[in-house]
Order: C-alpha cells, then sequence, then structure tokens
C-alpha cells in the first residue's frame, strides 16, 4: 500500500444554502507538497478548516495516515436542504476537536497570522509543546518533570535555529517583521511534533525576495524533519516551484488536478483564472 | 542566565525582608493592634486576588465568582473547627448542629494537632469549592467573556442565598455567625501560610500548564491549533482557582474571628477585582502590593474620613460615614487615568531589575 497520509473523501461543506466545498475529493502521499489553489473565495480555507477539526463537513469523511478521522453525513434541518453528492453513503458522525486532530499529527499556520503576541519568540515555541507533554499538572508544578522541560527546552532552540530566529528569541512576537512572523508560525506548528503540515497562504503579504526565501525553506524542512506539506497560495512561482502536485478549486469543485506543468496548460483552470471570452 | 540568578536573589531578598518584618510586628505590636489587623487581612486579600489573576489574568477567563468560593472556604472552615463544648451555644437555633465533632480536637488538640487540624479544615474548604468550581463549570466555562462573569456572579449569589437557607441551619448554621473557632495569632503564620500557597500559583503559572494557559488567554484559536484541549484547561484553571480562593476563604473568617454569610456579597469580588485591576492584570507581585496598598488605605490610612479628623483637620460635618468612599473612589479613577495598566503592568517584581541593563546597552549602542 502506498503511503497515504491523507485523503479527503467526498467532502461537502454547505452552509445553509451556500454550498462552499462540493464534493473535494483528494490524496495526499508521504513526503510530497502538494498546492490547493484557486480563486478568491474558492473554498481553500474552508477545505483547510474541515481537515482540522474548525469545521465539521456536512457529508463526506477524511482519513489521517489510514484512520477515519472525521465523517458527517447530513442531519436536521440539513437533511432538507442538502445539494451536495453522495447523501445517504455516510452514516456515522465523527467530529474530533482541533486539539485532538494536532495531537493526531497535523499541524497548521494560519493566513491571518495568529501567533500570542504578548510572548516572546521562544515561549511561543515552547507553548505549542505543551501538547506533547507526558507530565501531569502535579508533577508540572512541582517541577517533578525537570528532564523533559529541560528537553523541550532544547528542542526550542534547535526549531529556532533551523527557521533562523536564535538571535531573536528573547523579542515579542508581535515586535518580529511580517516574514519573521511567518517562520515563527511554522517554528510553532513543526514543535507539535507533526507528520503533516498545513500552510495557509504562507506567503501572503510577503515580497519576492521573502517568498523565494520560503520556497527554499519549505523544501527543507520537509527534508529535515520527514514532513508532507499541504498548502494554500496565491503566489504562482512558489507554487509551481515547490508543488510535486497541485489541486485547483473553483466554486468549491475540483476542477483540475495534476503536476505543476500540467496545470500552468490546463484550459479549465486558465479560464477559471481569468474569465472565459464572451465573444468567442 | 546571570540576570535570572540576579532575580532570584533580588526575590528571596524581598521575601526574606517581608519575613523579618512579619517577625517584628510580631514582638513588638499586640495582636489588637491596627497595623496587625491590617496586615493580616492584606494577607488574605493578596492570596485570593493572586487566585484570580489566575484566571482572569494569566487564563483570561472573566469570572466573578470568588466571594461564593470564599464563602464556601468560610463556611468548612468554621464548621469543622468550632470545639465541640461551644456548639451548643454556637448553633443556639438549631439544637447544636448536625456536627458534632471539630478537626483540631479529633486530631488531640494541643499546639500540633490544633495547628493541623486547622489548616486540614482550611484544605478542605478549598477542596470543596473546587468540587462547587468543577460543577458550576460544567454549564458555565462554555460562555465568553461578559456571559461567564455574569454567571458565575449568579452562581455566587446563590450559594450565598443557599447557605442561609434555614433548612441546612444544622450545618451552616443559616444566617447564625459561626463563632469561637480557633485561629493563628501570629502575622508570621499568615504570611507563611498566603507565601507558600502564592508560592504554589507561581510555579504552576511558569509550568508548561501555565504556558497553556496564557495561550488560551492571547489566543484561543491557535492555542486550540496548536493541541490545548480547551475545555479542559479552561476547566483546570477554574477549579484550581477557585480551591485557593476557598482556601482564602477560610483564612478570611480566621481574621474575622466570625462568619457570617451575609457578608460574602457581590461587593467583595469587586473588592478583589479592583485589588486585581489596580495591581496590573497578569501581575502576581503586582496583585500582592496592591492588595496591601488598598486594605492599608481602606481599612487604616482613610479611617479619619468617616470618623471626623484625617490628618489633623477637624471637620465632623464634612468627615463622616461614607466620605471614606466618596475619597477612595477619586483615588481609583487617579490610578486608572495614570497607571492605565495597572501598578505592575504584566511585570513581576524581578522584571524590573532587568530594565536599567538594556537601556545602558543601548547607550552603548548609541555610542
Amino acid at each position: 500500500m502506498s503511503e497515504q497520509v491523507l485523503k479527503v473523501e467526498n467532502v461537502t461543506m454547505q452552509f445553509g444554502g451556500v454550498v462552499a466545498v462540493d464534493n473535494l475529493n483528494l490524496e495526499i502521499d508521504r513526503g510530497e507538497i502538494v498546492a490547493l489553489i484557486g480563486p478568491n473565495g474558492a473554498g481553500k480555507t474552508t477545505a483547510f478548516n474541515v481537515v482540522t477539526g474548525v469545521y465539521q463537513p456536512t457529508n463526506g469523511a477524511v482519513w489521517f495516515q489510514g484512520e477515519k478521522i472525521i465523517e458527517n453525513h447530513p442531519q436536521g434541518k440539513m437533511k432538507a436542504l442538502y445539494k451536495g453528492e453522495h447523501a445517504g453513503e455516510y452514516t456515522h458522525a465523527l467530529a474530533p476537536t482541533p486539539d485532538r486532530i494536532t495531537r493526531m499529527g497535523m499541524a497548521r499556520t494560519f493566513q491571518n497570522i495568529r501567533l500570542w503576541k504578548s510572548q516572546t519568540v521562544f515561549d511561543n515555541v515552547l507553548t505549542a509543546m505543551h501538547c506533547r507533554t507526558t507530565g501531569n499538572l502535579f508533577t508540572a508544578t512541582f517541577r517533578l518533570n525537570r528532564k523533559e522541560e529541560a528537553q523541550q527546552r532544547r528542542r526550542v532552540e534547535e526549531l529556532l535555529e533551523e527557521v533562523g530566529l536564535t538571535d531573536l528569541r528573547n523579542e515579542r512576537a508581535d515586535a518580529l517583521p511580517y516574514g519573521k512572523q511567518r517562520r515563527l508560525e511554522i517554528a510553532r506548528a513543526l514543535a507539535t511534533d507533526p507528520k503533516l503540515l498545513l500552510l495557509d497562504e504562507p506567503a501572503a503579504g510577503m515580497n519576492p525576495q521573502e517568498t523565494d526565501e520560503l520556497t527554499a525553506f519549505i523544501g527543507e524542512i520537509r527534508g529535515k524533519f520527514g514532513l508532507t506539506v499541504f498548502l494554500i497560495e496565491h503566489h504562482m512561482d512558489l507554487v509551481m516551484d515547490i508543488s510535486d502536485r497541485i489541486y485547483v478549486l473553483d466554486f468549491g469543485r475540483l476542477i483540475a488536478e495534476g503536476t505543476p506543468a500540467e496545470i500552468q496548460n490546463n484550459q479549465r483552470v486558465i479560464d477559471a483564472y481569468l474569465g472565459v471570452a464572451e465573444d468567442a | 542566565m546571570t540576570r535570572d540568578r540576579k532575580k532570584t536573589i533580588f526575590l528571596a531578598a524581598v521575601l526574606l525582608v517581608i519575613l523579618a518584618a512579619g517577625v517584628a510586628v510580631d514582638l513588638a505590636l499586640p495582636s489588637y493592634h491596627i497595623a496587625v489587623k491590617v496586615i493580616k487581612k492584606a494577607t488574605v486579600y493578596a492570596l485570593v486576588a493572586v487566585s484570580m489573576n489566575l484566571l482572569n489574568g494569566f487564563t483570561g477567563l472573566f469570572s466573578l465568582g470568588q466571594a461564593g468560593f470564599m464563602l464556601l472556604g468560610a463556611v468548612a472552615y468554621g464548621v469543622l473547627t468550632i470545639p465541640v463544648a461551644d456548639r451548643l451555644s454556637v448553633y443556639q437555633y438549631f439544637d447544636g448542629g448536625l456536627i458534632q465533632f471539630s478537626l483540631p480536637e479529633l486530631l488531640g488538640g494541643g499546639t500540633v494537632g490544633t495547628t493541623v487540624g486547622m489548616l486540614l479544615a482550611l484544605a478542605v474548604g478549598g477542596i470543596l469549592s473546587a468540587l462547587v468550581a468543577w460543577l458550576i463549570g460544567l454549564p458555565v466555562l462554555r460562555l465568553r467573556s461578559d456571559y461567564l462573569a455574569i454567571a458565575t456572579l449568579g452562581f455566587a449569589e446563590i450559594l450565598r442565598a443557599f447557605f442561609q437557607w434555614n433548612a441546612l441551619g444544622p450545618i451552616t448554621n443559616a444566617s447564625n455567625l459561626l463563632r469561637g473557632y480557633p485561629d493563628f495569632q501570629h502575622v508570621t503564620s499568615y504570611f507563611l501560610l498566603a507565601g507558600v500557597l502564592i508560592a504554589v500559583i507561581v510555579l504552576l503559572i511558569n509550568s508548561t500548564y501555565g504556558r497553556a494557559f496564557k495561550a488560551i488567554r492571547d489566543d484561543e484559536v491557535a492555542a486550540e491549533a496548536m493541541g490545548i484541549n480547551l475545555a479542559k484547561h479552561k476547566r483546570m484553571a477554574f477549579i484550581i482557582s477557585s480551591f485557593f480562593a476557598g482556601v482564602g476563604g477560610g483564612m478570611l473568617a480566621m481574621y474575622n474571628g466570625t462568619i457570617s454569610s451575609a457578608s460574602f456579597k457581590s461587593s467583595m469580588t469587586y473588592e478583589i477585582l479592583l485589588i486585581v485591576v489596580i495591581g496590573g492584570i497578569g501581575s502576581i507581585s503586582g496583585s500582592v502590593i496592591a492588595s496591601f496598598l488598598y486594605i492599608f488605605s481602606s481599612e487604616w490610612l482613610l479611617r479619619g474620613l468617616d470618623s471626623g479628623s484625617f490628618l489633623g483637620i477637624n471637620a465632623p460635618g464634612l468627615f463622616k460615614n461614607g466620605f471614606r468612599m466618596a475619597v477612595f473612589s477619586v483615588i481609583i479613577m487617579l490610578i486608572v487615568l495614570f497607571f492605565r495598566r495597572g501598578i505592575m503592568g504584566d511585570k513581576e517584581l524581578p522584571d524590573l531589575l532587568g530594565r536599567r541593563p538594556k537601556r545602558r546597552r543601548k547607550e552603548a549602542a548609541d555610542k
């Protein structure tokens, strides 16, 4: 069996009468970098929020490392309202909270950076390791877990070194320049020890040089941490540079998938981005 | 590293000086002296304020239930420590009450037995508060900000009414006073007890769990995305804070000498909230300092404003009952205006040490 990390199966996310994600199917294998692209409002972030447990899908299932972690079917009022496909195929409701999904090994960053602003760079990364602590409240309070704490602190140093923020370790997170905040968010996600890293527009607001650095950086951490990366991005240079495969969403529906070269020449993708000429 | 060490030494020195001051007060002043009273009350309030800060300042849960948990701790303390021989007179309307034992006596009396019994009773009060907090937390912690404050305030008031209920009289003495229980005579005992408990809270805040609490305060969504179980950690903070409020309530009962449920009103919670805000939301040492300032001025310094003469000025017409609170309000407004973030902000006492080297380094860089 190929090592499949993530599988999104027939996922539909409907808010009232609006279908934000319509029958989405995608698969990501171990070690891949896969991008999800599409025009504004195509449902990319919604898809991310379904996978990370922020939203419960209306219908469909999500598998992570061969295990079904999320499943739902239209219930209550939604039964009558449901416009999607595959109704009736799913019968269970499985909805873990985002923190449980993170502990399963899936970490994310946010489109609009969400650091713990008043805390230092070091503490931001250290705090993210809390979900991997084995000590309980008592041992933690009375410092009976010194070994673990010391180990975590060493790991933070390593991670900061990795993302190049060692010099800034004692600065407040919100004092960092934008690009560094992005890096810090990735370091924080890495601190939760993920198998799959989800990046929501990691290059948003970056200049071309910063974007290039980020591209190199993502490739680097994939190798070093044995990661699989799933990202949403608008910067096409970045996407075409590092993605192994690309999925394209438009109005909630998957309109294309393939390698960067295939996507660049796909007429439907070009139409979705540029619009179709009326007088043809 | 060296600066951390300096901070530790500084903190240890401050604590030693405080302890020495406590011993000096014990030796020099009789226990009925106003200074002794003020210091004892301020110590108790400091503990409760720190417990409230753990919740409001470090976890970002705006709760106003502190007085209710203090009441629980106070009543538990009284019920468990009143000598059996005195019960008939204390519970005069309830035939001596239902509970016919007292922890200090069960433990054989004497200095050791009494002390251990008292500490045990305080702990029981704390544990009861924690249990009730767990129960209340089930529905209440689903609420956010203002709604949480209103719900906890309501629960505290319900608790107070419940304790004054006649049917519970055999246990709580309903709306009558509980009295005649043992207390600590020395300021030093208060210092040691409150000091140890506050130290535990500080250790907790600096542990991995404390970091999780702060993460929830700063950004709930991010905290959850980083694998922190929101429900579990909020419940934890709420229960721990209530435990310490319960113990603080027991200590307040000790200080007062009598317990009347009616005195644990929401205004007591507001007093503590005021201390937390003046001291700085998210600063332990701020809460402690503010507690001493607040109790000192309201119980001692400004007393004269209510009783006719203040700072040598005799004006019985102006300085009469209630004028103290008017002046106090003005002072508080001034503090809020000029110290927006409280006396300490979110800094701790040892952090003040770190300031000067930084400025010097900057000057050096400028040269």
